[in-house]
């Protein structure tokens, strides 16, 4: 043993440094820390489950995936990392806005989402969108989903129906990686049972035919927004199978408040604690009520704001006497009341525009301050990051036997841009459904897939490394150096390559110097380490997507290419992994979506990026 | 601090089954809930929300670990 390692043995616990608050020689030279919890995992308790159809996750996305497998008469596990009715941001969802061909025209949402989102969005998952949303909306009201609370939803109406269709539950399970047969087809999942309060954490081993990722979005868990249980675990489990995932560059930007960040959710009590369905009136906007990059340009370009009263996105306050924001499109969309749909009695109607701020409260301001976008860090544009899969059968490209739904699918169906309120618990049913239709298909027509007993082996030895460890680095630590790294504004949404790079540098350091190392002393602490294992993954994702997408459209701002470029950048960026290097790629989009050529620039593209214009005399690519 | 205690608490467990980040458990030996591992509250009030006695008291501020060089 060198005197490093003895200085590391005498070393203390992490936990010893954070009750202390006090710097020790030890501490100073021992950067591993040592596991207080360290154990033996060879002889955990394993339980099997061999199902047809494995679904990951159980919100909008995993619940209608789960009924439909099971009308199509296939045994159906579902897994998730909380409680099914619990799952995912499913419990937050309460906008929704179904197409009725009797109130709407089908190309003005096509010109206003297309718009909107910067032509990024994908025309045919907006038709699939605008045939079946309506269906969806009937059908949940038949189930009682537009008489409960948001929250309330998964437990009375989505749980029940699920129970009634005899869906077996696995709960309060972490899945950590795919499993495939010795061909590649993806056969089931590994995970571990993280509650041990009572007993201890088992491995769990879920064998299947078809799998279907409903895990929905992520972000880095930063105190700006309850992402909850959301750490893109699916995107990861897909990239180390080979799938090709979409949309990093591109951000979401929900505010929350400036003098009290951790406190989002009172950006949300409006529709939390209200009893039924928002449903929104009106087609979508062209642009008002995107979630636009336009607070962080806004930091940008003239600090933080620090009055009170401004809007959400950062828009100044309402000027008295004029009308408030999106006045005018609540009085264009009154022409749709009584109709269609919307004659449904019991429904909250929302006649569109920004959300109205929360009442004026004097109090309240001092303690929130006002709001500002870009909470979510690391957070995609729902519907628009995730497994790609091109052919709109919800199956993932090049890989077999995996399907994805939701905020786990790259759809694209949002674009660069979430344009407006009401498409993201839709869109997750409607391609949860789609998947299951897909992989029930797929599970008729195949012969049943088994992976190797050493390579289910060898997944939760891998599994359970971080308990194993005896000394290395603490998934909380790398958390808060990953929150450190990537949620500044000035890394995360305003990108500069040298910048880009320094981040990306040090986020390279941390998944493969300290990923290996990480140490966990108890089963909450193992999800932690695999919860930050993913996030880092899709920190490097980001990071490459920003550097490799050399224009500025949509939620993507490139201080060194502040314009949009039709030319070159008329396409999705992909991340694949290809012979252990993450690869970017471009899938390029039809022509008959780009924007019309002949249309003055500001006209197709109304938002103006800082030094757009003055870039675009000067540019050769000026379009 | 974000979740800070729980009050009259009845040993329904829903706090536990309703938090998505695994803040709260059951102590097998009283049969009640109780704030396992705090830092993870992200304040989002589904434990607040689904219990039946509110027993739960949230605040809006955010439990952060101090900013170390090592992990």
């Amino acid at each position: 043993m060198t005197e490093d390692d003895n200085k590391i043995e005498e070393g203390i616990s992490r936990r010893d440094v954070l009750r202390t608050g006090m710097f020790t020689a030890a501490a100073l030279s021992a950067p591993l820390i040592l596991n207080p919890g360290q154990a033996s995992m060879a002889a955990a308790p394993k339980s099997r489950h061999v199902t047809d159809v494995l679904v990951i996750g159980s919100g909008f996305a995993g619940t209608f995936a789960a009924l439909e497998a099971r009308k199509q008469g296939l045994r159906v596990t579902m897994v998730d990392k909380g409680v099914v009715g619990w799952s995912g941001m499913s419990p937050w969802a309460s906008d929704s806005r179904p197409f009725d061909p009797e109130l709407y025209d089908r190309e003005e949402w096509h010109r206003n989402f297309a718009c909107n989102t910067e032509y990024m969005n994908d025309r045919v998952w907006l038709d699939i969108f605008m045939d079946e949303s309506l269906d969806l909306f009937f059908e949940l009201n038949a189930m009682g989903a537009h008489e409960t609370k948001p929250f309330e939803r998964g437990t009375k109406v989505f749980r029940s129906e699920l129970e009634a269709a005899n869906v077996q539950f696995v709960e309060r399970t972490m899945i950590t990686s795919l499993l495939q047969d010795d061909s590649g087809r993806v056969c089931g999942a590994v995970g571990f049972t993280y509650d041990d309060s009572s007993e201890s954490s088992k491995a769990i081993v879920l064998q299947a035919n078809a799998v279907i990722l409903c895990t929905g979005a992520g972000s880095y868990k930063s105190p700006g927004f309850p992402i909850w249980g959301q750490t893109f675990d699916g995107d990861a489990m897909a990239y180390e199978v080979g799938a090709k995932i979409v949309g990093k560059e591109f951000h979401d930007t929900h505010p929350t408040f400036a003098f009290a960040p951790a406190a989002a959710y009172e950006c949300w009590r409006w529709a939390q604690e209200v009893e039924g369905a928002y449903v929104m009136v009106g087609p979508p906007d062209p642009l008002v009520g995107g979630l636009e990059l336009t607070n962080a340009l806004n930091v940008y370009k003239h600090g933080v704001d620090r009055r009170l009263g401004v809007g959400p996105g950062g828009e100044p306050p309402p000027v008295p006497g004029e009308p408030p924001p999106g006045a005018a499109e609540r009085e264009r969309n009154r022409k749709y009341l009584n109709r269609g749909y919307l004659k449904t009695p019991g429904l909250h109607l929302d006649l569109g525009g920004p959300p109205a701020p929360p009442e004026s409260n004097e109090d309240m301001d001092r303690i929130l301050g006002h709001r500002v976008g870009g909470a979510t860090a690391g957070m995609g544009v729902h519907k628009s990051e995730g497994v790609l899969s091109s052919d709109y059968t919800c199956a993932a490209d090049g890989v077999t036997g995996l399907f994805a739904a939701g905020d786990a699918l790259g759809s694209m169906l949002c674009g660069s841009l979430y344009p407006g309120r009401g498409f993201s618990s839709y869109g997750s049913a409607i391609q949860g459904r789609r998947a299951a239709k897909t992989a029930a298909e797929f599970v008729k027509s195949s012969q049943q897939a088994q992976a190797s007993e050493s390579s289910i082996q060898l997944a939760i030895e891998r599994m359970w490394a971080p308990r194993e460890n005896a000394r290395g680095y603490s998934p909380n630590w790398l958390t808060a150096t990953l929150q450190n790294t990537m949620t500044p504004f000035h890394v995360l949404y305003i990108k500069e390559p040298r910048r880009l790079d320094g981040a990306l540098a040090s986020i390279e350091f941390l998944r493969q110097h300290c990923v290996p190392r990480m140490i966990a002393r108890d089963g909450h602490e193992l999800r932690l380490a695999h919860e930050v294992k993913n996030m880092l993954l899709n920190a490097e994702m980001k990071l490459r997507a920003g550097l490799f997408r050399e224009e500025s459209r949509g939620t993507h701002f490139r201080e060194d290419f502040p314009a949009r470029n039709d030319v070159d950048w008329f396409c999705w960026v992909t991340m694949q992994d290809l012979n252990g290097t993450m690869t970017p790629g471009k899938h390029h989009l039809p022509d008959e979506w780009r924007p019309n050529q002949s249309d003055p620039y500001r006209v197709k593209y109304p938002r103006e990026f800082p030094g757009e214009n003055e870039f675009l005399q000067e540019s050769s690519r000026a379009v | 601090m974000p979740i800070e205690k729980i009050h009259g608490r009845i040993g329904c467990e829903n706090c536990v089954k309703a938090c998505p980040t695994d803040v709260i458990r059951m102590d097998p030996a009283s049969g009640q809930a109780y704030i396992a591992y705090q830092q993870e509250c992200q304040i989002c009030h589904l434990c607040r929300l689904s219990c039946p006695v509110d027993a739960i008291t949230l605040t809006p501020d955010k439990a952060m670990l101090p900013t170390t060089s090592w992990g």
